[in-house]
């Protein structure tokens, strides 16, 4: 069965501009939840989306549909990802010792979120706290086996679609994703318990 | 050692990634050992913790960023880069100086090296006499050229 973002992109290829607009808008929320679950910063995130776009837009007169468009955008995303963090000598982490980051113009939102009686503020931060755990954990791993557990987690890649990206064999990933997922659940220990119910 | 195995195979398992023999095999043992059980209900638990993380939206300039960079980019390769409009203007400048230090260097050399054809005719103002322009001159008399002319031949 064709790849319809393939022929989208061929389309392209041809002059079609509407083609490119459709392919940035079916992929633009899920590339930037993607950088955004690597990188962990919001602006970031946009910026290295918009410079995959970009370089999707340059690629037009060299691509060929060997693969199917996503995995191929993918390992833009991924080879962007892991320059990025290349480029960055330390990793950027949240730390839960100190207060909880309030984004700017967002006090007005947990005021009013603390006022509304359900969720309860205690609730509220509770979230908060797991979210920046969560964050931190996932920052915390090798570059790799973030990449694929966010390829797997986020976006729901086959082990074999993750093993094209990364370029190596599929039980590589089934051993890098093995051990992100330990090393989480490590990490995790304190606040399973929380999902019991 | 069977636990071991079967643990490293658990997230594979609860992915789905695995063969139906395989995925059998596991089932039978979560239902004999309480460990294995243990740990493939942490591994589904952190993996809902992950899965639950909030996602973001992107903002509405988005596409009008994009659009920015491209335009940007397009310009780029049209119009060429500042150092290469520089060289459009230097290169020939350089090529036109060039020429002129050259004819005046070969000229200064002409006339610095001893003639080696003193004694040998003239084969120019011979032909020149022949057609009757031996007193032509180049320059009126009194003009710059002129007196540049009669300069250089005086330190000939």
């Amino acid at each position: 069965m064709p790849d319809p973002d393939a022929s989208l992109m061929l389309k392209f290829e041809g002059g079609d501009i509407s083609s490119f607009e459709k392919l940035v808008i079916k992929y633009k929320e899920n590339i930037t939840n993607m950088i955004y679950q690597f990188i962990g910063d919001k602006e970031e995130a946009e910026d290295l989306a918009i410079e995959v776009f970009l370089r999707v837009y340059q690629a037009r007169g060299k691509y060929k549909p060997r693969a199917k468009f996503a995995t191929w955008l993918y390992k833009i995303v991924t080879n962007l990802c892991l320059d990025e963090i290349r480029k960055k000598t330390k990793l950027h982490t949240i730390s839960l010792s100190k207060s909880i980051p309030i984004e700017e113009g967002k006090e007005e939102e947990l005021i009013e979120k603390i006022a509304d009686p359900s969720p309860s503020p205690q609730k509220i931060l509770e979230e908060r706290e797991k979210n920046a755990l969560v964050r931190e954990a996932i920052n915390s791993l090798p570059a790799r086996q973030r990449i694929a557990t966010i390829l797997r987690i986020y976006e729901g890649l086959s082990y074999k679609e993750i093993s094209k990206i990364l370029g190596c064999s599929v039980k590589s990933v089934e051993r890098l994703l093995y051990r992100a997922r330990v090393n989480l659940k490590e990490k995790f220990t304190p606040y399973l318990d929380m999902l019991k119910t | 050692m069977k636990c071991k195995k079967i643990r490293k195979k658990l997230v594979a398992y609860l992915d789905g990634e695995l063969s139906e023999k395989q995925k059998l095999l596991i089932k039978r043992h979560l239902l004999e050992c309480a460990e294995c059980r243990k740990e493939v209900d942490l591994l589904s638990r952190t993996s809902c913790l992950l899965k639950n993380q909030p996602r973001i939206k992107s903002s509405l300039d988005f596409d009008v960023n994009l659009w920015r960079k491209i335009n940007s980019l397009e310009k780029r390769e049209i119009t060429p880069h500042p150092l290469k409009r520089v060289a459009y203007i230097i290169l020939p400048a350089a090529v036109a100086a060039a020429l002129i230090i050259g004819v005046f260097m070969g000229n200064l050399v002409e006339k610095l090296t001893p003639s080696q054809n003193v004694n040998t005719p003239n084969l120019e103002e011979e032909y020149l006499s022949s057609i009757g322009l031996d007193s032509f001159e180049d320059f009126p008399p009194g003009s710059l050229p002129q007196a540049y002319f009669s300069l250089t031949n005086q330190t000939g």
